[in-house]
């Protein structure tokens, strides 16, 4: 199999329940996890890009580099922020929870109209003050 | 990327990660501990450039935030039959998304990173 990884920069802003919210475009279907917001699977025209090998389609938080404020939910169902599937339509679902009781956590994933194009947005939402606080998204595609 | 308002945005990095060691002492795939986010945040970012086997995507941001005060990442992950194709579907896209100007108070933007991925050949 041969993969290939591009990676391109531009600008924007941005903003049910028990296994998976699932949305598709037809060519394109995108499950997310019920009890943890992260990506289960990606499927574009048969073919699941991330649980082949090792799954990994990770996010997560931390509060500087204290390690043991660390929390990422995972492809594998690891729930350590805390969050769940809050809503959904046919082409995007929310996912939403609170980081160590100080970040509300807000996740959207939509397939954009038209395209083969998935759109990730994370807001996050301060409850009280936060210095340096990291967030991260990872992937591996197979 | 691209960072607005007041909002302290003092590290916005995004970059690959790899199964060679492409980030100190042995990355590997995926972000699954605090040290390894730390490695990731201090690397600055890494490109294998198609030298590495198996090779992943992370993106990073790191925010310093007030209470009440919130902030909005989107980054969009385009599909293909193959290179080109995936990554006119992320031109397409970042063509047509516009770039608000910030709002309210403590709402404001960060930059988008679109990922492109080809169908993986059977």
């Amino acid at each position: 199999m041969r993969k290939y990884f591009l990676t391109l920069a531009a600008t924007l802003l941005a903003a049910s329940s028990v296994n998976a919210a699932v949305m598709t475009n037809g060519s394109l279907v995108v499950d997310i996890t019920n009890s943890n917001g992260a990506i289960d699977a990606v499927v574009f025209q048969g073919n699941d890009f991330y649980n082949p090998g090792s799954p990994v389609s990770d996010f997560g938080l931390q509060i500087g580099t204290d390690t043991g404020s660390f929390r990422f939910n995972t492809t594998t169902g690891v729930d350590g922020i805390g969050m769940a599937v809050t809503g959904s339509t046919a082409t995007s679902v929310t996912a939403s929870g609170t980081y160590l009781g100080q970040v509300n956590v807000t996740r959207v994933y939509e397939l954009v109209a038209g395209l083969n194009v998935l759109k990730v947005t994370t807001t996050l939402d301060a409850l009280v003050g936060v210095s340096d606080l990291r967030l991260f998204d990872t992937a591996d595609p197979e | 990327m691209q960072a607005a308002g007041s909002v302290n945005t003092d590290t916005t990095i995004w970059g690959f990660v790899t199964d060679s060691g492409g980030f100190s002492g042995g990355f590997g795939l995926g972000i699954n501990t605090g040290f390894k986010l730390n490695a990731f945040f201090s690397s600055g970012g890494f490109d294998p450039n198609g030298g590495f086997s198996d090779i992943g995507m992370a993106i990073g941001n790191e925010f310093s935030l007030s209470a009440g005060q919130s902030v909005t990442v989107s980054y969009a992950q385009a599909y293909g039959d193959n290179v080109l194709e995936a990554e006119n579907e992320f031109l397409a896209y970042a063509s047509s998304a516009a770039v608000p100007e910030p709002t309210s108070l403590g709402i404001w933007a960060i930059g988008l990173v679109g990922v492109g991925f080809a169908r993986r050949r059977r």
